[in-house]
């Protein structure tokens, strides 16, 4: 009998230890989910006279990526982002976060461009509207502009299947 | 083997002896020095300090609001530093948006807000009430509470069940004072 409330004690503690170095600390979790996404309307990547705009993709579910050319894991991610824009089960705007013109286009331009339209983000406050702390970051929006799901890092083919198309197909 | 000597001191042993210092040296040199040392010092931390004054506000109730509310948010890619000690890019951004907000005469209630809105609880480092941080606040003092129970059933247990009390130790005193079996006399 003695022994019980050691070990219950021990066991309590290795659960805490267990879900604390379960979790990965470097992803904070996204309190915008079931939230509606925070509008914005910036300059086009491509045309600075143009907008790209939440408000035009609403009614249709949508990824909104956030990307910069300076982001070593945009570049790993990239291919797989020309994949599912080939699939073209959800369109994916990019939002280019802090990055400069020049650069953003010639990344689009060598490696390809997978978005539907890019949102030129230069100083960064759009991005940090959306709570976004690095890049790349993907968000899944509805159709009536809920945030679905947030992926941290590079989309994977899992991720892919399972949380945003599997999220957004019935 | 030869070159094995018995007395032979290793050049590898440091010499604390007083003659390590360079004669030539007096103290006054010495000093001077230390100085030119902590001066070159000084100067690679300039850098630093000109980042930060670049950023600081005007007013400077303002610019107190300013450091008192940054240090309280932390940094999310650098997550064991507060958006004030941080350099990081992200860091950065955000104190900007703290200067902006205050700018606009938005309340420290009404910056914290916003930064909860977009990146959850975890930004701040003194976690609010509630449901889900009642362990986190009630915790420590729940197990100190644990703590202080426990010494004090173990002191009481001791104490009733053939512990040595105050007075068992006295009387035990008496007869071990004296085996000669003249214990009481003196009384």
């Amino acid at each position: 009998m003695r022994f019980v409330l050691p070990l219950a004690v021990f066991l309590g503690l290795c659960v805490f230890l267990a879900l604390g170095l379960g979790g990965n600390p470097q992803e904070v979790p996204s309190p915008f989910i079931g939230k509606p996404v925070p509008a914005f309307s910036l300059e086009d990547l491509d045309s600075p006279d143009n907008r790209v705009s939440t408000a035009d993709y609403a009614g249709k579910p949508y990824v909104i990526n956030v990307w910069g050319s300076w982001c070593p894991a945009c570049y790993d991610e990239h291919p797989m982002l020309l994949d599912y824009a080939a699939q073209g089960d959800l369109p994916i705007i990019g939002l280019n976060w802090k990055d400069t013109r020049p650069d953003a286009l010639r990344w689009l331009e060598r490696l390809g461009d997978p978005y539907v339209a890019n949102a030129f983000d230069p100083v960064g406050d759009a991005g940090i509207n959306l709570g976004v702390y690095g890049a790349p970051e993907s968000f899944l929006i509805s159709a009536d502009g809920i945030v679905l799901y947030k992926h941290v890092g590079p989309l994977t083919p899992d991720v892919w299947q399972e949380h945003f198309l599997g999220r957004i197909k019935p | 083997m030869s070159n094995i000597r018995p007395n032979h001191r290793s050049s590898f042993t440091t010499d604390y002896s007083p003659r390590a210092i360079p004669r030539g040296l007096s103290a006054v040199t010495r000093v001077g020095v230390l100085s030119v040392f902590f001066l070159v010092l000084a100067w690679f931390a300039l850098p630093e300090a000109g980042a930060i004054d670049s950023e600081a506000m005007d007013d400077p109730v303002l610019q107190t609001r300013y450091v008192a509310i940054s240090k309280e948010l932390r940094c999310l890619v650098c997550q064991n530093q507060s958006i004030q000690d941080s350099n990081a890019e992200l860091a950065k951004d955000l104190r900007r948006q703290v200067r902006g907000m205050l700018n606009d005469g938005r309340s420290d209630d009404e910056i914290y807000r916003y930064m909860t809105e977009r990146y959850g609880d975890y930004v701040r480092y003194r976690p609010p009430w509630r449901l889900n941080t009642m362990l986190l606040q009630l915790g420590p003092v729940f197990i100190a509470l644990l703590g202080v129970g426990m010494l004090w059933a173990t002191v009481r247990r001791h104490r009733s069940q053939g512990g040595i009390s105050d007075t068992e130790l006295t009387e035990t005193d008496g007869m071990h004072s004296d085996p000669s079996g003249r214990k009481g006399e003196d009384g």
